[in-house]
């Protein structure tokens, strides 16, 4: 075992555990990436575990699991969100000699990935266990941390971590830290016309670092944007893509789809003949969406033939009414609005709809406000 | 451990080894002519203002100016000083462990080296004294330096490589005399090294990389991509750097992993040897500036408010020993095992049966519910407002109190420091 201070926090990986953490790091471009997964598993496991059992039985990883492994292709560090919003960002390493703390920029900087503690993680792989031996608020981070622009992160000596992570709780219950991410910079938006060169660019594997190849503006943006950084992860590691909208009808959702919880559905089954609006198209597609603890599906029909390229998108509740103030928003890929892509709840209703045309490869990114649990952006190919 | 009692003393002898036994103090003679020549100015001077003069002095403050030379001898005169606390800091954190691996003497001199982080870490307004809050660092960098040794002891050059961070094999670079492009480029491979090369390349999808330790030397093919990483990379250390090839990479990544070895099993001899009784030259000794003379006054005045400090570290004393008291049974007993019987976190485990990590949780849970008892108290009776600064500096005097006071100890920062049974 270990030798550990007592400030320190030793966790335990059960064997079964780390081969099954292991096996879900397979879909990676190298080695390099595979393991650098596998060690932000194991970090991530533990400190989830750690809080269900000691703090708070709603810890969870951020972002969720079917999204996750596109993080670790592209940088290190992993978070855990608890269920007040604090977020814990992890920062998982090999060496065990406590000097500093280096937090990839990616964790301070993009502002919906900043967490609010920054937590130093030494992992030893082969025997099993993790140790946290320090953490900082971002505001030590970047204070008092050195940027270091080789390396596009801020280093923190362990003299200016707190290396007491029983004072964690203590910390957050007595003088609580804001949410940072309203006061991180917004990266300036990516035009779509620059994003399929550097997909193109970035998503092939023998580009070793690509975090490190563009500035970090665009860097940023393009992995603040799930769905790029989706397409980005899945080139990269020769996965199938997410297929068009118009194929998962005909031929059944891709399989990234279905992760993300798309399912296709007779038409029959939803409409029941209450709504009557006349199409020719027997299926539309399917996602439950959770915002605060009411369900509601959000759906995608075709009107018409496919090849018009006329869509509803529809939000009606699994029971009850949509409250007012409610929005249904669609946006470009590049999250640009155009006219007529919202429908705002007025007064609570029953559905909310928008109806587009669409061209034939065009991607459409759904918005909810307020915004579902776990809301990630998903651009829907057409 | 005779202790001393004299100011000068204090500030000018340090520990001498027999064998692994302390085997009495020895004065060096500079540092004994500086005392004298400033007690003659300041004789009332208490040992915490004595503390606080030269910790001053180290700090540079910049209305005082103090040269290169003068913080030297400040920083002599507190590693004198702080000779007590690495010591037993050494004796209990090395007997806890496996003796065989780490003399009393040799966790000594390393965690002595550790001087520097002390003095800028510790924060005089902050509750703790020097030596309490010395002793909580030196503790820590011996438990590092141990789990760094015995890394190196079981892991191939190349495990070991990735096993240090970037600001150790900068230290251990500069320590085996490298200049600064040199180590710039010797870490920046080490960097290309540690994104590419790394363990269970070969494990199947099912079955994790049992070994990490045994890391084999890489390829010529993975030091061919080194190389082209590196190069794709140089121009962040400047324009013109040239291009590095494969063996290159494989020269220095050996060197650098010799470096981080030689580094964590330094020549203990080199590390800390007092300059002897030579009292000639460096007149300079002498010489109070009158700079120098104001802040001994301020040391003075200031170490005059040592009886509300005292008051309120009795007040504090109880406090704890109250908040202990009321803990449930369990978490009571694995402080004292902890903290008073000296055991390892192993040793507890095997003493209660259970896994070392139980022990880590626990204790972790235990100090968790003693910091914000503490965290509390600060806020009522102190008036201190609560920030995760201040919150951290409460976590270092709770820390410093169990490990010395509660410990067993007498008071560490008084002027005595009597040997524990």
């Amino acid at each position: 075992m270990t030798l550990a201070a007592p400030t320190h926090l030793l966790l335990n990986i059960p064997a079964d555990v780390r081969q099954q953490l292991w096996q879900q790091s397979g879909a990676h471009s190298s080695p390099a990436t595979r393991w650098q997964a596998y060690l932000n598993r194991l970090s991530l496991h533990a400190v989830v575990q750690w809080l269900r059992e000691e703090e708070d039985r709603d810890a969870r990883s951020w972002p969720r699991e079917s999204s996750i492994a596109s993080i670790w292709e592209l940088t290190n560090g992993a978070a855990v969100q608890l269920s007040d919003g604090t977020r814990l960002a992890i920062v998982a390493d090999e060496a065990t000699d406590d000097r500093e703390l280096c937090v990839p920029q990616e964790w301070v900087d993009i502002p919906s990935w900043a967490a609010q503690y920054y937590v130093a993680a030494q992992v030893d792989p082969e025997e099993g266990w993790v140790r946290l031996w320090g953490y900082a608020t971002r505001q030590q981070v970047i204070v008092q941390g050195r940027y270091e622009a080789g390396d596009r992160a801020y280093c923190l000596d362990a003299e200016a971590l707190t290396q007491d992570m029983g004072l964690l709780n203590v910390t957050r219950e007595l003088c609580p830290v804001d949410s940072p991410q309203s006061v991180v910079v917004p990266l300036p938006p990516l035009p779509l016309a620059q994003i399929e060169s550097l997909l193109q660019r970035l998503g092939n594997p023998e580009v070793v670092l690509p975090r490190l190849t563009v500035p970090f503006q665009v860097w940023g943006a393009l992995l603040e944007h799930d769905g790029w950084r989706q397409r980005l992860y899945r080139q990269r590691a020769g996965l199938p893509d997410w297929r068009s909208v118009a194929s998962w009808l005909r031929e059944g959702v891709s399989d990234v789809a279905a992760q993300f919880g798309w399912q296709r559905l007779q038409m029959v089954e939803v409409m029941a003949g209450a709504r009557g609006a006349a199409t020719q198209a027997e299926a539309l597609l399917s996602k439950s969406v959770t915002i605060g603890d009411r369900a509601y599906h959000l759906r995608v029909i075709p009107q018409g033939e496919l090849s018009e390229g006329r869509w509803r998108f529809e939000l009606t509740p699994d029971s009850g009414r949509i409250p007012a103030g409610t929005t249904l928003r669609l946006l470009t890929e590049d999250l640009q609005p155009f006219e007529g892509n919202a429908d705002e709840a007025a007064t609570d209703v029953e559905a909310l709809f928008v109806d587009v045309a669409i061209a034939s490869g065009e991607g459409i990114v759904w918005e909810i406000s307020p915004a579902p649990d776990d809301y990630e952006r998903e651009i829907l190919r057409f | 451990m005779t202790p001393r009692q004299e100011a000068i003393a204090l500030f000018s002898t340090f520990v001498r080894f027999e064998g692994d036994r302390f085997g009495g103090w020895l004065a060096d003679g500079r540092l004994r002519r500086s005392m004298k020549a400033r007690l003659a100015k300041a004789p009332e001077l208490n040992e915490r203002g004595w503390t606080q003069f030269w910790h001053g002095r180290w700090h540079a403050r910049i209305d005082e100016a103090p040269t290169d030379r003068d913080r030297l001898l400040a920083r002599s005169h507190l590693m004198a000083y702080l000779q007590e606390s690495c010591f037993w800091a050494a004796r209990k954190t090395a007997s806890a462990f496996d003796r065989t691996s780490l003399t009393v003497a040799d966790a000594f001199q390393g965690a002595i080296a550790e001087v520097e982080r002390v003095l800028k870490g510790f924060d005089p307004e902050r509750g703790t004294g020097l030596k309490s809050y010395a002793s909580v660092i030196f503790g820590n960098a011996i438990r590092d330096r141990l789990r760094q040794q015995r890394e190196v002891d079981v892991c191939t050059p190349w495990a070991l490589l990735r096993k240090v961070s970037q600001k150790r094999l900068t230290e251990a670079l500069q320590a085996a005399g490298w200049n600064e492009a040199d180590i710039a480029r010797r870490s920046l491979a080490w960097s290309c090294f540690k994104t590419l090369y790394v363990p269970g390349a070969d494990s199947d999808a099912n079955t994790p990389p049992k070994v990490t330790r045994q890391l084999q030397r890489p390829s010529r093919e993975m030091w061919g991509a080194i190389a082209n990483l590196y190069n794709s990379r140089r121009l962040d250390l400047g324009t013109g750097e040239p291009s590095e090839s494969p063996e290159e990479m494989a020269a220095w990544l050996g060197k650098c992993a010799e470096a981080v070895r030689a580094y964590l099993y330094p020549d203990v001899a080199s590390l800390n040897a007092p300059s002897g009784n030579d009292e000639s030259g460096g007149e300079w000794l002498d010489r109070v500036a009158d700079g120098e003379r104001d802040s001994l006054l301020a040391a003075a005045i200031d170490a005059e408010a040592e009886r509300d400090r005292k008051d309120r570290q009795t007040q504090m004393q109880s406090f704890l020993l109250e908040a202990i008291a009321g803990l449930p049974e369990e978490g009571r007993s694995l402080l004292q095992f902890y903290y008073r019987d000296d055991l390892r976190q192993q040793e507890i485990a095997e003493r209660l049966q259970i896994k070392q990590y139980t022990v880590s949780r626990r204790l972790t849970k235990v100090r968790q519910t003693v910091l914000k008892a503490l965290a509390a108290w600060s806020e009522d009776v102190l008036h201190m407002s609560l920030t995760p600064e201040v919150l951290d500096s409460i976590s270092t005097t709770l820390e410093a109190w169990l490990e010395t006071t509660y410990a067993g100890a007498e008071d560490p920062d008084a002027l005595t420091v009597v040997e524990r049974s």
